[in-house]
């Protein structure tokens, strides 16, 4: 008695193959196509070889801890003698947990401003893999803000005038460094079309396509911010950091700088290195397929292996200010000096130019509109 | 001795009969009194072209090529006895044009003495103008130079000839008469039937009175027929149905029939022929000279709908003039002139009705426009401005950290079939297809539809 049912599909165009006895092959419903019978099978047969191959891959890798399990034997607590040299300080305001060399005394709370922190115990932390040190100085971070306030016409005149901008503090953030790979396939139907007329008809030639695309995408250091108190989005935005000057760590960039305690676990923070590296992988599929003039996708599958995360501090100049009783929060990459943040709204003047730009555009809305259509003066003005 | 004068006054007449029948020669409808001409060329023109001619165009067409003219003071009056006498023309009104050539044998060929080209039948049209369509070629060839004695160039000057009054009469036809009986264009032949009986010379003053034109500047009355296509009864009565939409809706409606709109402009295009007439004798109502006109030119069947003035142009865009096209030319292509233009008034009264509503639902539109369109921009404008408010975003890729993109290990593009579609193309958006496309255009504040009919 059979235990599996297998419907043979043809090897030409998909269609269902069904038995023709007068011919004593298999043969096609959509495009006729005939084969014999055995030729099917082997074909189908060498399909199934190739699948419990591949799924007795992936059940290795499962068994080795490689695909589902981040390698994490690469970190370490030990800081060995470079322990003795650090502070740590902690803010009653926010909670945040700072630590520096113990020549560089933390003398408010980078992320709050808090002038009051409080030192604490340096121990129970990770020392990390490697650093990128601070390219850029305070000068050029004080420049960079106020060249982001140039050009912002909604930007209050009195944020400009009033903004705390030596309040900038240099801090080495803490970052979970993502390694791995993305295993992707995906099928696609595409068409090409022509139109051409034909006497009285118009003629539109479609030509249909099944692309596959199979392979692998390689990511290096994906970066996911490790510290609950800077806000993903900011350290998002700041990217990307030149791994070409990755330090393995040392005290020596310390000096001057504030860092901060990774609070966030590797658990916690994959979900969006995941995240990222499955819609690149997708995008990679998608711009893989060219030539096209419409592309659907029928089937994607993306398999994520987990390979090593290491754990670094990297550079980031940090300057939060308060107006009008709000705090905004500014940052710039200590690398390469991309900066960003979110600037406050002027509602007045926001509208004040929008009743501006509508008025003109009115304006010559109702001028091309009116005057050479003649409708003015079929309104006998 | 009786029996051998019997036998060679037989063979003496056998070979007069002879001579005489080798004398005179058909071509098909070529009928030649001398043997000096011939050619292969003058056998295809009697036996084919001619023939063809008249099956396409219901003219008969004929050549006599005559050595004597006998008791005929002239090529004209040999023409009309043979015409009648050998039962010339095509179907019930025994229509055609015949060629009738004088010559006499000189050298090896013949020299020309005279010709004529006579018209027969009832179409008064074919016999009043159709020669003249021939005249001016055959003028060329018909002199002694190419008739010199020498049978080739004979031949040939003849088969030109022959081509010339082909070329002319084509002309003629496709050209269309006023009031042909032979051909119209798109219904085909009237069989000599329609107005034969009714020749423009003969038609009653008292029913048919054609309009002039005053001189230029002076003012004309809302439907004037210098062509003398309708009664005076109907023109009368199209006049006071212009008359009472015009003062109705402050607008002039108007009708003009000519001969030929070349008349009144050096252009070809009965458009500029019906401005012309517009701007010569001041239409239009107003300061605007608000109006609409409507030109036929019975020559080549030419109309033209123009109207003039923001308002005009704005109630009579291009699309309500083609529409209104698709509904009088059906009467204009079966000659029937009052019931033409009366679709034409009461069209123009429905569009007049519904111009105020139209107006506003425009003004409606423009203001619409007016507000609405602004408004997108300015907040298209804002939202720009808004975003370099806020350059913070969280990340979604990571395509800077992915090595060398995607390692492709497999790719296939498999060709599943080809599938076609048609669909009918819709027709132009010319109406009054029963005469053929019209088309529209707009110059010197006249918007226009014109076309055949």
């Amino acid at each position: 008695m059979a235990t599996q049912v297998t419907n043979y599909q043809c090897p030409n165009c998909t269609g269902p193959l069904h038995f023709e006895a007068s011919s004593g092959k298999v043969e096609c419903e959509f495009c006729g196509s005939a084969y014999e019978l055995d030729y099917i099978e082997k074909l189908y047969a060498a399909k199934d070889e190739k699948a419990a191959e591949a799924h007795a891959k992936v059940e290795e890798k499962r068994k080795s801890g490689g695909a589902d399990e981040w390698d994490m034997s690469g970190l370490s607590g030990s800081w060995g003698e470079d322990g003795a040299g650090m502070r740590a300080y902690s803010c009653p305001s926010c909670c945040a947990e700072i630590i520096c060399d113990e020549n560089t005394a933390a003398t408010s709370c980078p992320y709050c401003g808090n002038p009051t922190v409080v030192p604490g115990q340096f121990d129970g932390t990770l020392k990390p893999d490697y650093v990128i040190p601070f390219k850029l100085k305070k000068d050029a971070a004080v420049a960079a803000l106020k060249k982001h306030y140039s050009g912002r016409p909604f930007l209050p005149k009195a944020f400009k005038d009033k903004n705390h901008i030596e309040e900038i503090k240099g801090i080495y953030v803490p970052f979970w460094l993502f390694n791995g790979e993305a295993d992707c396939e995906a099928v696609y139907d595409c068409s090409n079309s022509r139109t051409y007329r034909s006497g009285d008809y118009d003629v539109t030639e479609t030509d249909h396509y099944e692309v596959l695309r199979e392979g692998f995408v390689t990511f290096s250091r994906i970066p996911v911010d490790a510290s609950t108190k800077m806000a993903d989005d900011y350290m998002d935005s700041i990217e990307p950091f030149d791994y070409s000057e990755l330090k393995e760590f040392s005290m020596a960039y310390m000096p001057g700088y504030l860092a901060d305690k990774y609070d966030v676990s590797v658990d916690a923070c994959s979900a969006r290195a995941d995240e990222r590296a499955y819609n690149t992988a997708a995008d990679c599929l998608r711009s893989s397929v060219g030539a096209y003039g419409s592309v659907l996708e029928r089937h994607k599958e993306i398999r994520l292996n987990r390979g090593k995360v290491q754990y670094a501090l990297l550079p980031v100049w940090l300057l939060t200010t308060k107006w009008n009783g709000q705090n905004y929060m500014f940052a710039m990459n200590g690398q390469t000096g991309k900066f960003v943040g979110k600037l406050p709204v002027d509602k007045k003047r926001k509208w004040g130019i929008f009743a501006a730009v509508y008025a003109a555009v009115a304006l010559v809305t109702a001028i091309g509109v009116l005057f050479p259509g003649g409708l003015l003066r079929l309104l006998g003005m | 001795m009786k029996r051998k004068i019997l036998v060679l006054l037989f063979a003496l007449l056998l070979t007069l009969a002879l001579i005489c029948s080798a004398s005179a020669a058909d071509y098909g409808v070529i009928y030649t009194e001398t043997s000096s001409l011939y050619s292969d060329e003058l056998s295809a023109l009697g036996e084919y072209d001619l023939p063809l001619f008249t099956e396409t165009y219901h003219i008969d067409m004929r050549v006599d090529v005559l050595t004597s003219l006998g008791d005929f003071a002239s090529t004209e009056e040999a023409a009309a006895y043979i015409y009648e006498t050998y039962g010339y023309g095509y179907g019930s009104g025994f229509n055609g044009v015949t060629l009738t050539i004088l010559v006499h044998e000189d050298g090896d060929g013949v020299a020309l003495d005279e010709w004529y080209v006579y018209a027969g039948g009832t179409s008064h049209e074919l016999t009043t103008n159709g020669p003249w369509n021939v005249y001016p070629a055959l003028g060329e060839i018909m002199i002694e130079e190419y008739w010199a004695g020498d049978a080739e160039q004979d031949s040939a000057a003849l088969a030109a000839a022959i081509r010339a009054m082909l070329d002319g009469m084509e002309h003629f036809v496709l050209a269309g008469g006023v009031h042909s009986t032979i051909w119209h264009p798109e219904t085909g032949f009237v069989d000599g039937e329609v107005g034969y009986d009714e020749p423009i010379a003969e038609l009653d003053p008292e029913t048919y009175a054609p309009d002039s034109f005053p001189a230029a500047g002076e003012l004309i009355g809302y439907v004037t027929d210098t062509a003398g296509i309708m009664t005076n009864d109907d023109r009368n009565a199209l006049e006071e149905a212009a008359r009472d939409i015009a003062e109705q809706y402050d607008f002039g409606v108007y009708i003009i029939t000519v001969d030929s709109f070349r008349d009144h402009t050096d252009s070809y295009d009965v458009f500029d022929g019906a401005t012309t007439l517009y701007r010569k004798y001041k239409l239009g109502i107003g300061e605007e000279s608000k109006g609409i006109l409507l030109l036929l030119s019975m020559n080549g069947r030419d109309f033209s709908l123009i109207t003039y003035s923001d308002y005009g142009n704005f109630v009579f865009d291009t699309e309500t003039r083609e529409s209104m096209t698709s509904w009088f030319l059906d009467n204009f292509a079966m000659d029937d002139w009052f019931g033409g233009f009366s679709d034409y008034l009461t069209l123009c009264e429905q569009v007049l009705a519904e111009g105020p509503a139209k107006l506003q639902g425009e003004i409606r539109g423009m203001v619409g426009i007016i507000f609405i369109l602004p408004l997108i921009v300015a907040f298209i404008v804002i939202f720009i401005l808004g975003s370099k408010m806020k350059s913070v975003a969280k990340a979604t890729r990571a395509e800077v950290y992915a090595e060398g993109g995607l390692h492709v290990t497999n790719s296939n593009d498999l060709f599943i079939n080809t599938t076609q579609t048609r669909r009918k193309r819709s027709s132009s958006s010319s109406g009054g297809g029963r005469s053929g496309g019209v088309s529209s255009r707009s110059s010197g504040g006249f918007g226009g539809t014109s076309g055949k009919f």
